[in-house]
């Protein structure tokens, strides 16, 4: 109990985090009207870093790992790595310890940056 | 409670903050501070409404009971006096701003994240302290701006559902 208290921020983003994952598993953005199209591609017609991202997702909860890495694997790191951060901030153990000082730091914050614009110009051109 | 201005241990002008902040920005009882209104610059311990405040941070050792020092050391023991935590980065919360909304305020946010560490690395707390609240309030923009163009997108989706229907019928 008083874990919930202390991180009222953490428990309000977990459920909203599962609320998402909940409808985009029963959402198929490939047929449903209530999927969300990306701004960026409907003013300019290319592609943004996420775009793609929500067939990646349910592809993925499906179990269908392979054509959701082909959709957007950007995207499905980055969520896999956002993952593991929230919850190695949370836990008092030496793993949690290890991925904090060594994964959630400002270098691999601007790394995910760099590559990320990378990943934007690129699957443009391709 | 007003809000104060301070004069750092590098002798640079700080704030203004208020006035319950003042401690966690390594204000101590003879550190020099100012509110509009006052004079001139006062030891934060002869300003009355910081009383209440004053009392909740560590007196300074009084040298009168302390043996004496090698004087070589005295410069050095005077700066130590003053290091206050190292102020939170909220990396996580920009990170993750970042990555679900692909916006711009949380790169903003990782900057200022970058700033708190060289800051406070550089002994420049006061900076740092400023820095992370900076870093905080660009992941909460960041995350609110998120929300708020979901919530217009799902306006805007059952506007359009609701026409399409009347055009239906």
């Amino acid at each position: 109990m008083s874990f919930l208290r202390q991180h009222k921020a953490v428990v309000v983003i977990t459920v909203i985090f599962v609320a998402v994952l909940a409808l985009m598993y029963f959402v198929d953005p490939g047929t449903s009207r209530l999927s969300y199209k990306c701004p960026f591609k409907l003013l300019t017609g290319l592609d943004c870093p996420g775009c793609g991202g929500q067939r990646a997702v349910h592809a993925f909860l499906h179990g269908d790992f392979i054509a959701g890495l082909r959709y957007n694997p950007f995207l499905i790191v980055g969520l896999i790595y956002l993952a593991l951060a929230l919850i190695a901030q949370y836990i008092r153990r030496p793993w949690a310890e290890y991925v904090r000082r060594k994964f959630v730091t400002v270098r691999v914050a601007y790394i995910y940056i760099a590559l990320m614009i990378v990943w934007w110009v690129g699957r443009n051109l391709i | 409670m007003n809000t104060y201005y301070f004069i750092t241990p590098q002798g640079k002008q700080a704030g203004p903050v208020p006035a319950e902040q003042l401690k966690s920005y390594g204000v101590t009882r003879k550190t020099f501070v100012w509110c509009e209104g006052m004079k001139d610059w006062t030891e934060a311990e002869n300003v009355p409404e910081l009383q209440g405040i004053i009392e909740q941070i560590p007196p300074q050792i009084n040298t009168m009971n302390v043996p004496p020092q090698n004087p070589l050391y005295s410069g050095a023991s005077q700066n130590s006096q003053f290091m206050p935590e190292k102020p939170d980065t909220y990396l996580v919360w920009a990170i993750l701003t970042t990555i679900l909304c692909c916006l711009p305020f949380g790169i903003v946010s990782i900057v200022y994240a970058a700033k708190v560490d060289t800051l406070y690395y550089a002994e420049r707390y006061v900076e740092a302290q400023d820095a992370s609240r900076k870093a905080k309030n660009w992941a909460i923009a960041s995350a609110a701006t998120g929300i708020a163009v979901a919530i217009i997108y799902i306006i805007v989706i059952l506007a359009a559902a609701g026409s399409h229907s009347r055009f239906f019928y």
